[in-house]
Parts: C-alpha cells; sequence; structure tokens
C-alpha cells in the first residue's frame, strides 16, 4: 500500500512549485485595482487550491478511501453553514 | 473440486476499517480541530463583516510581509515532513533524519518570527484586550501557534527515534501520522494568512 501510494502521487517537488507560485499570486492578487470584495474572492479561491493540493497529495487524500474524505469535508461544511446561516443575524442586524 | 481463495477475506472491524487505526484517529481528532478553527475563522469573518470597514483599517497595523515570510516557511516545512515520510517508507535513515530536521528547524523559525511580530505589536500598544479586533487577531494566531509548537516537539521526538535508529522496523509509520498532523496545521495558516494579512 505505501508503495502504491509512492508510484500514484506526483513530485512533492512539483507540489511544493505550485504552491509557493500560488502564494505569490495571491501576494499580487492584493495591490490589483479590484474592490476589496473581489480581491477576497481571489485570495480565497487560491488558498481553497492551495489547501486541497496539500490535503490531497501531502496527506495523501486523493489516495485514501473515500471514508477518510468524508471525515475531513463533513466538518468543513458544518462551519461554513453555520457561518453563512448566522450572517443576517450578526452582520445585518446588530 | 471446488477452486479455493488464498486471500483471506476480511472479518473483523479492524481489517474492514478504511485506514489502520492510528491513522484512523489522527483524522477523527483532525475533524474537531476544523470545527474548533473553523468556529473562530467564522466568527472573525461575522464580526469583520459587521465593523463596517473598522477591522479593515485596523488590519493595515498588521505587517504582510512577515506574515508573507511565515507562509512560505510553513509551506516549505510540508514539504519537508512529507519528504521524511517518503524517507521513512523507503528506509532512507538518513535522508528521514535530515528532512526531520529541516521541518522541525523550519517548525522553531516559524515560532521565532511570529514571537518577533508579537513583541513588534504589543510594543506599538496593540495587545488582546486592545478590542475586539486585536482579541480574535491574538486569539487565532496564538493558538495556531500552540498547535505548531506542539508539532514541533513530537516531530524532534520522532526525530530523536531515527537518530538512534529506532524509528525502524516498528514505528515508521508514526511519521506519517505526525506528517498528517503538520499538514492540517500548514493548511489553517494558509487560511489565516489571507484572512488576517491580505484582507485590506
Amino acid at each position: 500500500m505505501a508503495a502504491d501510494l509512492m508510484h500514484q502521487s506526483p513530485s512533492y517537488f512539483a507540489v511544493w512549485v505550485w504552491l509557493v507560485f500560488l502564494f505569490i499570486i495571491s501576494l499580487v492578487a492584493v495591490y490589483l485595482p479590484f474592490s476589496l470584495a473581489a480581491t477576497a474572492t481571489i485570495i480565497f479561491v487560491i488558498a481553497a487550491a492551495k489547501a486541497l493540493l496539500v490535503a490531497g497529495y501531502y496527506m495523501h487524500l486523493k489516495f485514501e478511501q473515500k471514508f477518510l474524505r468524508y471525515v475531513a469535508i463533513i466538518p468543513v461544511v458544518l462551519f461554513i453553514g453555520m457561518t453563512l446561516t448566522l450572517i443576517p443575524d450578526i452582520v445585518y442586524n446588530r | 473440486m471446488n477452486s479455493v481463495s488464498t486471500v483471506p477475506e476480511a472479518t473483523t472491524a479492524y481489517e474492514k476499517a478504511p485506514a489502520p487505526s492510528a491513522k484512523m484517529g489522527m483524522w477523527w481528532f483532525l475533524a474537531s480541530e476544523i470545527m474548533l478553527f473553523g468556529g473562530l475563522i467564522g466568527s472573525y469573518i461575522l464580526y469583520r463583516l459587521a465593523s463596517g470597514g473598522a477591522w479593515t483599517e485596523l488590519a493595515h497595523h498588521i505587517s504582510t510581509p512577515i506574515g508573507a515570510i511565515n507562509t512560505f516557511v510553513l509551506l516549505t516545512s510540508s514539504f519537508t515532513m512529507v519528504k521524511a515520510h517518503e524517507c521513512v517508507m523507503k528506509e532512507n535513515h538518513r535522508g528521514t533524519r535530515n528532512f526531520l530536521a529541516y521541518t522541525v528547524g523550519l517548525g522553531l523559525l516559524f515560532l521565532g518570527i511570529k514571537a518577533f511580530e508579537y513583541s513588534m505589536e504589543i510594543a506599538q500598544g496593540y495587545t488582546p484586550v486592545s478590542g475586539m479586533f486585536w482579541s480574535f487577531y491574538y486569539t487565532m494566531t496564538g493558538l495556531h501557534a500552540l498547535h505548531v509548537f506542539a508539532g514541533v516537539v513530537v516531530n524532534f521526538l520522532l526525530l530523536l527515534r531515527a537518530w538512534r535508529g529506532s524509528l525502524w522496523p516498528q514505528a515508521q509509520h508514526r511519521v506519517e501520522i505526525a506528517g498528517i498532523y503538520w499538514h492540517f496545521v500548514d493548511i489553517v495558516w494558509i487560511f489565516l494568512f489571507p484572512l488576517i494579512y491580505l484582507s485590506y
């Protein structure tokens, strides 16, 4: 199983290069003439991409059984849902 | 004559589990950690949206270059940690020791830079009781730093075992488990960095 993982996963160095590249893009995005909302969207989409690279290739979630992916993704869905649900109350109703 | 399968079927719960116990246990733990940091991050986002731009102004006082350096340090430490795992599975003893040492070193560097950053902000009068924004800032980054410290301790203990040669043949899987934790700490910072240092 471990040997299979080594064969399946791409070069860890290539993933690191992508992570650094995306990190630099997010730094550059802050200085572009976009609105705060647009900039925030760009940098968080980039952050999500970086997180997926780390989770998928460094944590090997891409090659694990689906159950582990559910264990990882369900809490994320829960806290995003909690945050979105509270927006009408906390952001607009203070 | 009936053909007999030579591969025994999984019959116990342990054999049918999606992953070995230690890995399952670490992922269940990380699920709870996602709720912990998710709650903090979600609350910060809500209060920041409700602040009407006031928190965006306060965020200007946080040093983006220092945060960027720390992000690069942690991303690189994730690379060295997964390389340590690769080396341990190939029974490359020297590579394992080297990459674990790099990971510990980069973790300590992250903590050192964080301590320097805190001292700068405190010297300017921005403490955890300076308001809700700073309270959130110190809580989120401080809790993350504590997690980094715990990871550094674990990785250092694994490094000691690697130096003594006692990681093999029974304990080498611990590097993978510690690595899963370390990558999670990196992922949290991947989101904290744009949230705190870039969103202004």
